[in-house]
């Protein structure tokens, strides 16, 4: 990406990420992880994000847009959805539908923020429907490094709209962060044969 | 919790093994009931020293005489059949015990099995796969094709391998093929080549009890095939978001506060 491009494309967001983010072109140093992580920069990607570098899990939404795919399995007998990824760390997280409380983590834990938040999840007709708060502040959640703090509210809707596609929208709400709610969306399109690689971040890790 | 455990284990649990409709045994939660994961033995046992593996170690200690004929079972350290190099190998591995799993690698075998905090069995009969998941270690899991396919001719090595199964009577039958020689099968190190194929065995044996029994084939480390074996423990509660990467407590939980600072050498992944 050019430079020309990234100006572009940082126009509309707010002064201080633009700020930031021409402040650090110039070689400042940025935290790798933090209420700000603003690497906005490609060539930060591999030095600061905490995915790519300590093999943080590809938090929030991101996960949805991870190379080497991703699967749902819906328990329907237990009423939660295990998403499991195949990139990042290899791991996976819940999406419960069975209308339980955002709060708490099973075995009573605190609430503890999260990487994935407490993802609540509903079908609305043809949609799934995933409401998730209690965020932690140390991923990105994008694959550039759109801050987030731990106000993050997500609404998720995924809509299978035929056999090889999968709408993915996404509101985030932030009031830490972000002035307005905003909406991204994009599709995730199915691989007949495929199955999740045997990939794992930390196999190149010490 | 250790005495607790002891008076578990000296009431079996007389509730048998659910099943599904189609009658094949259960090796998850029953619907309407508690939900629960497999628990292999405390995770506070410090490990550093073969003296005190815990239970689900491949070996049993040479001071141990266990009364359970299951456990009674399982190989002492010196009927291991290892070869030379393996065996200098594995007390390196076993003294140092830095294993993948304690910096967030992925393992497999009885060290998958054997997570923290809990590993859950999940059938999904209509993809005919089974997914071994844990809750501890890489917080990650296995895809056990059930659908009857073969391993494929050229597996590029990885490491968890290529897992078969099938239903063998009321036993759950794992093989896998397809290792790289990163990967940890057990707690201390045992070495593995490329060569390996395990056969897991795992079998409720009822409501609150697994059997987990392997088989370890790898003609590139030992000479000849040898078994070992552990319970798993139903544990009621929900697995739960772990990042082994987020304050990794393993170094002092697993191999003793002396071993905190002891960084990888270089032949152990």
């Amino acid at each position: 990406m050019g430079l020309k491009e990234e100006r572009s494309e940082c126009r509309d967001w707010p002064v201080w990420i633009v700020e930031e983010h021409q402040r650090c072109r110039k070689g400042c140093a940025v935290p790798n992880v933090g209420p700000r992580p603003l690497h906005l920069s490609p060539a930060n990607v591999l030095k600061d994000d905490p995915m790519s570098l300590q093999c943080y899990p590809p938090g929030a939404l991101r996960q949805f847009s991870m190379p080497f795919g991703i699967q749902f399995l819906e328990d329907k007998a237990f009423n939660r959805i295990f998403v499991m990824n195949g990139g990042g760390n290899h791991d996976w997280h819940f999406i419960y539908t069975d209308g339980r409380a955002q709060k708490g983590e099973a075995r009573g834990n605190a609430d503890n923020p999260l990487y994935y938040g407490q993802a609540a999840g509903r079908w609305d007709g043809d949609t799934l429907v995933v409401d998730s708060i209690g965020f932690n502040e140390r991923f990105w959640f994008s694959n550039g490094g759109m801050p987030h703090t731990k106000q993050l509210h997500l609404v998720e809707r995924l809509t299978r709209t035929d056999m090889d596609t999968l709408k993915y929208q996404v509101t985030i709400d932030d009031p830490g962060a972000y002035t307005r709610p905003w909406t991204a969306s994009w599709t995730l399109q199915w691989i007949a044969g495929e199955e999740l690689p045997a990939y794992y971040c930390q196999d190149n890790r010490a | 919790m250790l005495l607790r455990a002891a008076v578990e284990r000296a009431q079996p649990d007389t509730r048998p093994a659910p099943r599904w409709p189609d009658g094949h045994i259960n090796l998850g939660a029953v619907p309407g009931r508690e939900m629960g994961l497999w628990d292999a033995t405390p995770t506070q046992i410090p490990l550093a020293r073969p003296d005190v593996a815990s239970d689900f170690g491949l070996f049993a200690a040479d001071a141990r005489e266990p009364t359970d004929p299951f456990l009674a079972a399982k190989p002492k350290l010196s009927q291991i059949p290892f070869q030379p190099w393996a065996r200098s190998l594995f007390a390196v591995s076993c003294a140092v015990a830095t294993g993948p799993y304690t910096r967030c690698k992925p393992s497999s075998g009885a060290r998958q099995v054997a997570t923290a905090y809990g590993t859950q069995f999940y059938e999904v009969p209509e993809l005919q796969r089974f997914y071994i998941i844990e809750t501890g270690g890489a917080h990650s899991f296995r895809t056990v094709f059930m659908d009857g396919r073969a391993h494929p001719a050229n597996l590029s090595p990885a490491n968890r391998g290529h897992s078969i199964g099938r239903w063998e009577g009321n036993s759950l039958i794992i093989d896998t093929v397809g290792f790289n020689e990163r990967v940890w099968i057990d707690n201390l190190g045992m070495p593995t080549t490329e060569k390996l194929h395990t056969i897991e065995k795992i079998t409720r044996t009822n409501y609150s009890t697994i059997t987990y029994e392997i088989t370890i084939d790898d003609p590139g480390a030992y000479t000849a095939t040898w078994k070992s074996g552990f319970y798993l423990r139903w544990t009621p509660g929900e697995s739960f978001e772990f990042v082994c990467q987020e304050n990794n407590q393993a170094p002092e939980l697993i191999m003793g506060e002396d071993h905190i600072a002891v960084a990888p050498i270089p032949f152990i992944p």
